[in-house]
C-alpha cells in the first residue's frame, strides 16, 4: 500500500534571469515500510522533489501538484499550521551536511527535545529521558554528556547520528534522508547506512533515501527511482535497475560506478556532456543531448512512460515497439 | 575564563598607560598653555608665573608626568585648571551620571527599536517594509548628529511646542530629544546589521532543520535564527555602550544636558590639563571594560567563541 502518492508534481524557482524548472511534472509513490532510493546527479531534482513534498523550499519556489496524498491526507489542501504538525511527527528528515544542519548555538539536548516538546507535549524532564533513550538507540556513547554538548564539539558522524535521532524522535511514518552520508568519510558512511537500515527494520517506517551514489542504494533499497533533468527516467525494483536497466541514462550511471574489485587499472567511464540547463530545459527527452542512442524524435517529443510490468517503468523512446533494439552496453 | 578576563584587563591597563602618555605629551606639545601670557592678556605676568608654579607647571615636563602618575595611582585626577578648587574626580562624579542615564536610555531604546526593525525588514525582504527600513537606515547613518539635533529642536519646539530650552533631570519629557538624537544613528546601524545577519541566518541549513522538525515560524525566527543573527550586534554593543554612556558633546550642548560630554571638547580649548587627562583616563577605561563585557557576552551566546585563544 502506498504511504505517499504524488501526482504530477512541478516545482519552479523564480530567479533573476528566469524560471528554473527543477521538477517537471513527476508522479511517484512510496510504499509503506519500503526503502526507496532516489538517484540522480546534482541538479536532477531529487532533493527538490522531497523538499517540495515537505514544503520546505524558500518562498521564491512555486510548487504545484495534482495531489500529494500522505497516509490518506491530501497535503496540497493543508495550511501551514497543519503541515507543520506533520513535520517531525509524521515525516522526519535527515539532511546532507550535519555540520550545518544543526544549530551551532543550541545544545544537543535543546535541539533533540524540541520535536518531543512540540509534537508529543513532553515536559523538560520527560523529553530529556526520551532524548537519552534516542541517543542510545542511534549508538552514541555517553549520551548524558552529549546532551550538554554543542554541535561543534561532536564529530561529523556523531552529528549525523544526532540528526537521525532527532528525525526519528516522534516515530514518524516516513523518514526522508537527503544524501545523509555524502558529507561523511567512507567508514562513517557505512556505519550511518547500517544504522538507518537497523532503525528502519525496528520502526517499520518507510525510508526515502536521496543520493547520487548507486553504491549506497544497492545494498539497502528495495525500489529505486532514477531522476534526470527534473523528470523520472526509470523506476523499478532494485533488481530491475541493477540487472535489467532499460534507460540509457541508467546504463551510463551504472557504468560510471568505479570498480576496485577487478584489480586491473581502469579509467573511470563518465557520461559525456553536461546536465541540461533547467532555465531552458530541452523540449524532448532531457537526456537526448548526451544520449548515444538519440533519435530524431528524442529531441522534440518528451518520451512517454512505458510500463514493463511489476512496477518497472521507463521513460525512453527506445521502448517503442518500432524503435531499434539496442542492447545495454 | 578567569584567566582570559585577567589577561584582557592587563592588556587594557597597558593600552591605558600608552593612551595617557600620548595624551599627556601631545597636550603639552600644543603651543600656549593655561597660564601663558598670550592668552591671559589682563593678568600680570607675575601672577601668571605664580599660578603656574602652584600648579607645578614650571617643573620639567618629565617631573610633571611622574607627578601625574603618582596622583593617578592614588586615585586622584587632580584639580581642574578652569574651575579652581574643583577636583576632576568630583567633576566626573557629578556629570557622568547624567550622561550615563541619558546614554543608557538611548542604548536600550536603540536595541528595542533597531532589532525589531531589522527583523521586520529581513522577513519582508524586497517588499515596501524592507525598503522603508533600508531608506531610514541609510538616512540615519549618514545624517550628522548636529543637523539632526537642530531639526529635532525645530520639530519639537516649533511644531509640537514642547518645552525644550532647559534640561531638567527629573522631568521625563526632557529626555525625549537627547535620547532620540543619540539613538538615531545606532538604531539605523543596528537595524541594518540585524537585517543582513538575519537574512544570512535564515538561509542556513539549521533553519530548514528546525522547520522540518515542525517548529513554528515564530520560533524559527525568534529562537533559531535570531540568536545567530545577534552576534554582530553584540560585538557592536561594546563601543556603543561606551560611546553613549559617556555622553556626546553635540547632543549635550544642543539640548543643554549637564553631562560630561561637553568637557570632551571644552577642556581642550580651556587648556584644562587635568580635565583633559581625567577624561581620557575615564573614557579609555570605560571603553576597555565595555569591550571586555561584550566579548564575554559573545562567548556566552556563541559557545564556538573560545575566550582563551
Amino acid at each position: 500500500m502506498a504511504l505517499l502518492e504524488v501526482q504530477n508534481l512541478t516545482t519552479t524557482f523564480r530567479i533573476g534571469v528566469g524560471t528554473v524548472q527543477a521538477v517537471r511534472g513527476i508522479s511517484f509513490h512510496v510504499n509503506e515500510g519500503e526503502f526507496l532510493g532516489i538517484v540522480g546527479e546534482s541538479g536532477s531534482g531529487k532533493s527538490v522533489t522531497m523538499l517540495s513534498v515537505m514544503h520546505l523550499l524558500p518562498d521564491y519556489a512555486t510548487i504545484t501538484a495534482d495531489s500529494i496524498l500522505f497516509d490518506g491526507v491530501e497535503m496540497t489542501e493543508l495550511g501551514a499550521k497543519e503541515l507543520r504538525a506533520m513535520h517531525g511527527r509524521d515525516i522526519g528528515m535527515v539532511f546532507q551536511d550535519p555540520m550545518t544542519s544543526l544549530n551551532p548555538l543550541f545544545t544537543v539536548e535543546q535541539q533533540l527535545t524540541e520535536p518531543l516538546k512540540i509534537h508529543l507535549g513532553m515536559k523538560k524532564k520527560e523529553a530529556r529521558e526520551k532524548a537519552l533513550e534516542l541517543l542510545n538507540e542511534v549508538g552514541i556513547p555517553a549520551p548524558e554528556e552529549r546532551l550538554r554538548q554543542y554541535p561543534h564539539e561532536l564529530s561529523g558522524g556523531m552529528r549525523q547520528r544526532v540528526m537521525i535521532a532527532m528525525a526519528l524522535s516522534c516515530a514518524p511514518k516516513m523518514l526522508i534522508a537527503d544524501e545523509p552520508t555524502t558529507a561523511l568519510d567512507v567508514t562513517i558512511q557505512a556505519q550511518i547506512l547500517e544504522l538507518l537500515e537497523a532503525l528502519k527494520q525496528k520502526s517499520g517506517a518507510s525510508v526515502v533515501m536521496i543520493t547520487h551514489d548507486l553504491g549506497v542504494i544497492a545494498s539497502m533499497c528495495s525500489r529505486i527511482i532514477v531522476m534526470y533533468g527534473g523528470t523520472i527516467c526509470e523506476e523499478g525494483s532494485a533488481t530491475d535497475i541493477f540487472y535489467d536497466p532499460r534507460h540509457p541514462y541508467t546504463w551510463g550511471l551504472l557504468r560510471s560506478v568505479p570498480k576496485i574489485s577487478t584489480g586491473e587499472h581502469r579509467k573511470l567511464i563518465p557520461i559525456p556532456g553536461t546536465p541540461p540547463d533547467m532555465l531552458r530545459p530541452p523540449e524532448g527527452c532531457p537526456f537526448a543531448p548526451r544520449c548515444r542512442h538519440c533519435m530524431r524524435i528524442c529531441r522534440t517529443v518528451p518520451p512517454p512512460q512505458t510500463d514493463l510490468g511489476d512496477g518497472h517503468r521507463v521513460a525512453c523512446h527506445l521502448m517503442h515497439p518500432c524503435a531499434p533494439k539496442i542492447d545495454r552496453e | 575564563m578567569l584567566k582570559y578576563i585577567l589577561k584582557r584587563i592587563l592588556a587594557g591597563v597597558i593600552s591605558l598607560v600608552v593612551l595617557i602618555t600620548i595624551a599627556f605629551f601631545m597636550m603639552h606639545a600644543m603651543p600656549g598653555g593655561p597660564f601663558s601670557p598670550d592668552e591671559q592678556k589682563n593678568v600680570p605676568e607675575v601672577i601668571l608665573n605664580r599660578l603656574a608654579e602652584s600648579y607645578g607647571l614650571n617643573k620639567p615636563l618629565w617631573d610633571q608626568y611622574i607627578d601625574y602618575w603618582n596622583n593617578l595611582l592614588h586615585g586622584d585626577l587632580g584639580i581642574s585648571f578652569k574651575y579652581p578648587g574643583v577636583s576632576v574626580n568630583d567633576k566626573i562624579a557629578y556629570h557622568f551620571p547624567i550622561s550615563a542615564l541619558v546614554g543608557g536610555i538611548a542604548v536600550v531604546f536603540s536595541l528595542l527599536v533597531g532589532i525589531p526593525l531589522g527583523i521586520v525588514a529581513a522577513l519582508n525582504r524586497k517588499k515596501p517594509a524592507d525598503y522603508g527600513v533600508l531608506a531610514f537606515a541609510t538616512v540615519g547613518i549618514s545624517v550628522p548628529t548636529f543637523i539632526l539635533a537642530v531639526l529635532l529642536l525645530l520639530l519639537f519646539g516649533e511644531v509640537f511646542r514642547m518645552p525644550i530650552a532647559v534640561f531638567h533631570s527629573e522631568q521625563v519629557l526632557s529626555y525625549v530629544l537627547p535620547v532620540l538624537c543619540l539613538s538615531f544613528h545606532p538604531i539605523a546601524y543596528i537595524a541594518r546589521q540585524t537585517r543582513s545577519s538575519m537574512l544570512e541566518a535564515l538561509e542556513n541549513d539549521y533553519v530548514r532543520t528546525a522547520r522540518a522538525k515542525g517548529v513554528s515560524e515564530l520560533m524559527v525566527v525568534s529562537k533559531h535564527a535570531l540568536k545567530n543573527a545577534m552576534t554582530p550586534v553584540i560585538t557592536y554593543l561594546g563601543p556603543l555602550v561606551a560611546g553613549l554612556l559617556t555622553g556626546s558633546f553635540v547632543v549635550e550642548s544642543v539640548f543643554s544636558v549637564g553631562g560630561i560630554g561637553k568637557y570632551f571638547v571644552s577642556s581642550v580649548s580651556d587648556r584644562d590639563y587635568t580635565m583633559i587627562l581625567g577624561i581620557v583616563v575615564f573614557y579609555g577605561a570605560f571603553v576597555v571594560v565595555c569591550n571586555l563585557i561584550s566579548d564575554i557576552l559573545l562567548a556566552i551566546i556563541d559557545p564556538r567563541v573560545k575566550l582563551d585563544k
